[in-house]
């Protein structure tokens, strides 16, 4: 028996549940597995299907990965609350006095380091399936980065507003791709200018402004929509 | 006797509940001090679920209102940090052992929380009978267990008012009278309990409210 942690218990809302939902996550191997396989077996159908007689546009290589990424986090977005929501402890969340903000943040961060970090982590290999050049492979590992953390965040709140839907993943994509729009028009561009050795900064800093933007405004949002899950 | 013993009331007044189009119950008005229990009865599909749902802040769909007011101060308290609800579903997640759950659950809801420690958690579920299955995940463990891991949370809590939503089922008698006598020594120290039960229980002093009697006919 292991009695040896005499600690007492943490007591920010914000790494309790980071802490505990990286747990439950990592109890759960296809959580972080799964998104990266399904990403990879994608993006080689897509190569296969073009074949090796043409060469491929970097435009059409950086959509590709992208709109690849954005179905492999809507697959993934169902699973945000859905436990929570399913076994009472979306209650107890919403009933604790700590600042709800932090735990809708602290939510989002976890989904993101399980369901996109490993991605961004392996993006060099995307690169390479694509026909990349490899000095682009730093910009795509940035605009992964900030562009996989706002399409996580606007991703909640449709996910939060279907969770009374036994079935609403569809209709949580069908809400949630207009508001990818940004990301990925931005996200785009990055990569062309850079391929292009044009100035990127001005788009780097819309994306920065984005996720900044989404990261103030959407947990109200998915508060909101949770509080009116759990009216029943 | 001492300063720190506040009275205070839970006033219920005129509240009306409602699912979809249909009212549950109408014109509730119901008044109870510090130090007493409520035990909520009426037929299935009354509203007492409902009913604690909406004391506990989490359905917003009713009219009329409820106050927790402090007798002593006259004022009101925000309920958010005096309430303790427990409903049907535990609020263990499946893969997480008891321990766990319980540790986070602490962090989200007990305001003495840095003097709780691992230690104590142990000795609660011991004494609760649960000493195998304290490091194993929460799917392998019974409904009973499940429920005896989620009443646990009594022991933890510093909450005023305890809202528990039929905290008896599946457990067996031996543990539902540990439950019970935890909620009477609750209620004499001067707290407030609002239960929901279809079990024989032997809480006998409890103020009794009857959901059938607020039903509307017309609608």
């Amino acid at each position: 028996m292991e009695i040896k942690e005499n600690k007492t218990i943490n007591n920010s809302i914000f790494l309790s549940l980071l802490t505990r939902d990286l747990l439950i996550y990592s109890r759960n191997k296809g959580s972080w597995i799964n998104p990266l396989i399904f990403i990879f077996m994608a993006i080689t159908l897509f190569a296969l299907g073009i074949g090796p007689f043409f060469d491929l546009k970097i435009n059409h290589s950086i959509s590709i990965i992208w709109v690849i990424c954005i179905l492999s986090i809507l697959l993934c977005l169902g699973t945000l609350f859905r436990e929570d929501f399913n076994d009472g402890s979306l209650d107890q969340i919403l009933l604790s006095p700590e600042p709800l903000y932090l735990a809708i943040v602290s939510k989002i961060m976890s989904f993101w380091i399980v369901s996109c970090l490993p991605v961004i982590i392996c993006s060099p290999f995307l690169c390479l399936i694509m026909d990349l050049d490899s000095n682009i492979i730093p910009f795509l590992v940035i605009v992964l980065f900030l562009g996989t953390i706002i399409l996580s965040i606007i991703g909640a709140i449709s996910t939060s507003l279907t969770l009374i839907l036994n079935n609403g993943s569809v209709l949580s994509s069908i809400i949630s791709i207009p508001f990818f729009i940004p990301v990925i028009i931005f996200g785009s561009e990055f990569i062309i200018y850079a391929s292009q050795g044009w100035n990127t900064l001005p788009t780097l800093m819309m994306l920065i402004g984005l996720a900044i933007a989404s990261l103030c405004f959407a947990p109200f949002a998915v508060i909101a929509a949770l509080k009116s899950s759990v009216d029943y | 006797m001492s300063i720190a013993t506040h009275n205070y009331s839970l006033s219920i007044n005129n509240l009306s509940c409602f699912k979809g189009r249909s009212v549950l119950f109408d014109s509730l008005s119901f008044d109870v001090g510090s130090g007493n229990g409520v035990h909520i009865i009426g037929r299935n599909g009354t509203g007492k679920t409902t009913l604690l749902r909406c004391l506990a802040g989490l359905n917003k769909s009713y009219t009329g209102h409820f106050d927790l007011i402090d007798l002593n101060l006259n004022l009101k308290i925000p309920s958010m940090y005096e309430i303790l609800y427990i409903g049907h579903l535990n609020a263990l997640n499946d893969k997480l052992t008891p321990l766990e759950n319980l540790s986070w659950w602490c962090s989200l809801h007990n305001k003495s929380y840095n003097k709780i420690t691992k230690i104590d958690l142990i000795e609660i579920l011991y004494k609760l009978g649960l000493k195998k299955e304290l490091n194993i995940p929460c799917y392998q463990l019974s409904a009973g267990q499940k429920r005896r891991i989620s009443l646990s949370k009594l022991y933890l809590s510093d909450h005023k008012i305890w809202i528990l939503d039929e905290p008896f089922t599946s457990l067996d008698n031996e543990s539902s009278k540990i439950f019970e006598e935890k909620i009477i020594e609750h209620i004499e120290k001067g707290n407030l309990s609002l239960i929901t039960s279809h079990q024989v229980t032997s809480l006998i002093n409890f103020k009794v409210l009857n959901l059938d009697h607020y039903q509307n006919e017309n609608f």
